[in-house]
């Protein structure tokens, strides 16, 4: 094919399309209902069904299994059990306390002993019923208190420190102590947990599964069955929604799957109901922290020290990690000179809570949060005050030694009072409550400072696969997994700017362990910064490879030397001569004849990390993300129904890769972070059900229930310190304003006695606990 | 019986007549736009249009809407096949983000505009409160059904 005859794309319709948002293909197969989840695709010949026999008791001996009556059911392929696992009996990465059957004890409600395989679901489901399992019931522990009675623990405590806290304690006007408690959230991904094992050739085995660490996934079914890791394929396409419930958590059922697969060599569905999958799987931890404050009559913080006991449930799995990082965040956004911080993991006979967006950064942040607002309460000042009073200045230090660097809470604060014109916002505020009897309002403030990386150094690494085929189109594998997050987008834009092609012309392919090896789980905000960075540096080889061709091509075409080849909307060119331009494709074209290589692996490895957790210091992040929102909610005395007036939320962003998505990220986010601080409940009976397994018992925010008036600024200042391209990380942040909407509740309650009395609301703030803490404040003035 | 799902008419089985409609599409017609999200008729993920008006796949059954005109999100789309200026709309304002509610999203919003193509955003929350989503903060998809109205105002209901 000559070079003449390849048709050139027109540099309007180009223009066209840039003006337009463009969405990566993806986005539009979803708005056709032509998007593929795990179990979505055609169905393979002879699949067949999986389901699990789960424990009904949190704390047991298995004395007998008997599936015979269930085996002779027609159309039950196989009943499988712990001794059916051909390797090793274990899911625990680092600590290996979590069997994938349990041969003696179970240690939750809900986990598996048995494995069923049918013909149908419906078969498979009778079959369950039919096996029968002799337990001896053993004594639960089933909560933070009864755990830490028992010395429960998952692993050592651990911590670190600061200063001289007593020294600070000793310096300090006041001092006040207490106990702040968090509660459980449910991830509620829309798509259940859910994989398809699909039997190769050999020992090979594919695993379709809804899971964010692909990985983690192949090793751990590599390990139960007793193979190579090269023998088991992961492949994601894409999750129905994660928030780190399918980051460990996909590990068990992928493996079930992987196991059955193994033996009957049939393709295998393995998925949840919305029931089991609430029922069984793990939470977002629940902390009780008591803590001690030392401050002056300013309102300074001389010195914090606070101990997180957090429910891990009943095995490790990413408990350390969870508490890692609530210690890391617990004195948010506060310059605290003296401070101490102890995390206690906490066993217990729950399913094991697990990874949940923000990942014990909400849970820590919490705490001193609420500290803050009874600082104020003490000194009779305004939260705010004290808050900018100890934000971080632009070159403190963290507790840790992290130097913070454009730390920007004090100035992000200020733009917040201004922008909502807070004192008259809180005049208005208080003249609403004077004229209301059974309606109040309140505010609350929350600021964020909330660090990037995974605590776990050697996890800040990203990998990508690209391949420019030569026709002008790009395919990207990377080691990140699109779960709503837009990663793929992300992804797809970096590419197409770095190459100079068209967003439409960029195909982000399915996660696959053939084409990324050894990746880190999508999590901790890192996703689109490590793998953006390794697509980046793939597309860049491949670019530099084409650099010498291009000057060849150019000179030949035009007659004159050509200098800084540029890629741009297709085009290769001169700088200093746009208008004589090469497209990419009869640019790849020739590279392919001339047998230059179009494909390239591309690696990252964050920056500067080293934590050591035996000294408490180093630098664990790459950089930080800065935030505050305002939420002014109202509630109904007499229902203890809470609305959300307002929300303002302003949030760092730096220069953002697509600001359409991060603004999807930061909504979504904020409301999610409400769900948990005032409508989410998970409630377990006195035996260790979850009492709340489906959506009738269980609220997540629905479109009533999101702010009537709602500002998002998004700070998109160039900074020295940030991700990919410039971009700040944006996942999980957002989530923790949330928080303000708790305070803000919290206000509008006290305002009932004109703020002389704390009310004792806990979390989550909903209808019932909003009627018990007026009740209680008014049980005190009694 | 006969069952019209998106255009196309199929000849329902007795065994399938009694199955829930989100099962039949998803199993039996392969359309698997349509997800189970909760199973118990509340999250609006299954949503599919019964003659023009928004059912739960989940809580019908075959039976009860035979000889009914069913359009499922594989069938909804502009007169020429192209994306419908409110699939459009969706993606403009970013009101997707993992895309399993979209399906049940954009029908409903479909549904409500064509009875109500001059909403305020109040209405529009009213409208698509049985529909939930656990990625947005729903801020976006109000903004792709405001933005939508236009069309619906504009453009004849046969042609809509």
């Amino acid at each position: 094919m000559a070079v003449k005859d390849i048709k050139k794309l027109s540099l309007e319709t180009l223009a066209q399309e840039q003006q337009r948002p463009t969405a990566d293909e993806a986005i539009r197969l979803h708005v056709k209902g032509e998007s593929r989840f795990i179990c979505d695709e055609p169905k393979p010949e002879r699949l067949h069904y999986a389901t699990v026999v789960v424990s009904p008791y949190a704390h047991a001996r298995i004395k007998q299994i008997d599936a015979e009556t269930a085996k002779q059911i027609d159309g039950v392929v196989g009943v499988f059990t712990w001794r059916d696992i051909p390797g090793e009996n274990e899911l625990g990465i680092k600590i290996k306390d979590e069997p994938l059957l349990p041969e003696n004890i179970v240690s939750y409600i809900g986990q598996p002993v048995a494995v069923i395989v049918a013909a149908t679901p419906a078969i498979a489901e009778r079959a369950c019923q039919a096996v029968s399992v002799d337990y001896e019931v053993l004594e639960p522990i089933l909560t933070i208190e009864r755990a830490r009675a028992k010395n429960s623990l998952l692993a050592p405590e651990f911590g670190l420190s600061a200063g001289d806290t007593e020294k600070g304690f000793a310096e300090s006007d006041y001092v006040l102590e207490g106990v702040i408690t968090s509660c459980a959230q449910e991830h509620l991904y829309f798509e259940t947990q859910r994989v398809r094992a699909i039997p190769g050739e050999g020992a090979e085995m594919l695993l379709q599964s809804s899971t964010q660490s692909p990985s983690e996934v192949q090793t751990l079914a590599a390990r139960v069955l007793g193979v190579d890791r090269k023998d088991i394929t992961v492949d994601v396409k894409r999750l129905g929604g994660a928030f780190g419930g399918k980051e460990s958590a996909a590990g068990l059922w992928s493996c079930l799957a992987a196991l059955v697969c193994y033996h009957l060599k049939l393709p295998i569905e393995l998925k949840l109901s919305r029931e089991q999958d609430m029922a069984w799987t793990g939470k977002r931890h629940p902390f009780e922290s008591s803590f001690k404050v030392g401050f002056d009559k300013a309102g300074r913080i001389h010195a914090y020290a606070v101990e997180f006991d957090a429910d891990g449930g009943a095995c490790a799995d990413l408990t350390m990690a969870i508490m890692q990082r609530a210690v890391l965040h617990a004195e948010n956004a506060y310059h605290i000179p003296n401070i101490k911080v102890l995390a206690r993991p906490l066993k217990t006979n729950i399913a094991p809570n697990t990874a949940f967006r923000g990942f014990g950064a909400p849970q820590g942040v919490f705490v001193i949060e609420s500290v803050i607002q009874r600082i104020a309460r003490k000194l009779g000042k305004d939260p705010l005050e004290i808050r900018k009073l100890n934000a971080y200045q632009e070159q403190d230090g963290a507790p840790y030694g992290q130097q913070l660097h454009e730390a920007n809470v004090l100035p992000l604060l200020e733009r917040l009072e201004e922008h909502t014109d807070y004192q008259v916002l809180k005049e208005k505020v208080r003249e609403f409550n004077r004229h209301q009897r059974f309606i109040k309002r309140g505010i609350g403030i929350v600021p964020v400072k909330f660090g990037i990386s995974f605590t776990t150094p050697f996890l800040n690494q990203g990998s990508a696969l690209v391949h420019l085929y030569a026709d002008g189109s790009v395919s990207v594998s990377h080691g990140g997994i699109e779960m709503g997050q837009s990663v793929n987008t992300k992804v797809a834009r970096i590419v197409a700017a770095e190459m100079g092609v068209p967003l439409q012309r960029v195909k982000i392919e399915s996660h696959n362990t053939k084409r990324t090896a050894n990746t880190s789980p999508t999590a901790a905000s890192t996703g689109a910064d490590i793998n953006g960075n390794a697509a980046r540096n793939a597309a860049r080889e491949i670019i530099d490879r084409l650099r010498p061709l291009a000057v060849q091509l150019l000179e030949r075409k035009y007659g004159h030397a050509a200098k800084r080849i540029l890629f741009e909307n297709g085009y290769a060119f001169s700088a200093d001569a746009p208008q004589e331009r090469l497209t990419l494709r009869e640019l790849a074209v020739q590279a392919w004849q001339s047998r230059i290589d179009l494909s390239a692996h591309g690696y990252y490895s964050t920056p500067r990390l080293n934590f050591d957790w035996e000294t408490g210091r180093g630098t664990p992040f790459s950089y930080y993300v800065y935030g505050c929102g305002l939420v002014v909610a109202e509630v109904d005395l007499l229902t203890g129904y809470v609305t959300l007036k307002e929300a303002h939320l302003i949030h760092e962003t730096a220069q953002t890769v697509d600001e359409r998505v991060d603004r999807g990220q930061i909504e979504g986010a904020f409301i999610q972070g409400v769900g948990w601080c005032i409508f989410e409940e998970v409630v377990y009976d006195s035996q260790g059900k979850n009492l709340t397994e489906s959506l009738t018992t269980y609220k997540i925010p629905a479109i009533g229930d999101i702010p009537e008036k709602w500002s998002i600024e998004m700070i998109q200042a160039e900074r020295e310190f940030a991700g990919v391209k410039g971009s700040k990380a944006v996942g999980e942040p957002p989530f923790l304003y949330g928080e303000a909407a708790f305070f803000a509740v919290k206000d509008a309650i006290e305002s009932i006695w004109d703020y002389t009395i704390e009310a004792d609301l806990r979390m989550p703030a909903t209808p019932e606990s909003v009627l018990r803490a007026i009740d209680s404040v008014s049980n005190k003035r009694a | 019986m006969k069952l019209t799902v998106n255009g196309k008419v199929h000849q329902v089985t007795e065994e399938q007549s009694r199955m829930k409609l989100l099962r039949y599409l998803r199993e039996v017609l392969n359309l698997t736009g349509a997800k189970k999200g909760c199973g118990i008729g509340i999250c609006g993920t299954c949503s599919v249009l019964v003659d023009n008006e928004v059912k739960a796949g989940c809580q019908t059954t075959v039976a009860e809407v035979a000889y009914k005109e069913i359009v499922t999100i594989e069938g909804f789309h502009a007169k020429d096949g192209g994306l419908h200026p409110l699939q459009q709309a969706f993606i403009d304002h970013g009101a997707i983000q993992c895309g399993f509610c979209t399906p049940g999203m954009v029908l409903t919003a479909h549904a409500f505009l064509l009875k109500h193509p001059n909403p305020t955003r109040e209405k529009i929350r009213s409208a698509i409160t049985g529909n939930l989503c656990r990625c947005t903060g729903y801020q976006q998809i109000i903004d792709a059904i405001e933005a939508a109205a236009v069309y619906y105002q504009n453009v004849p209901i046969s042609e809509q």
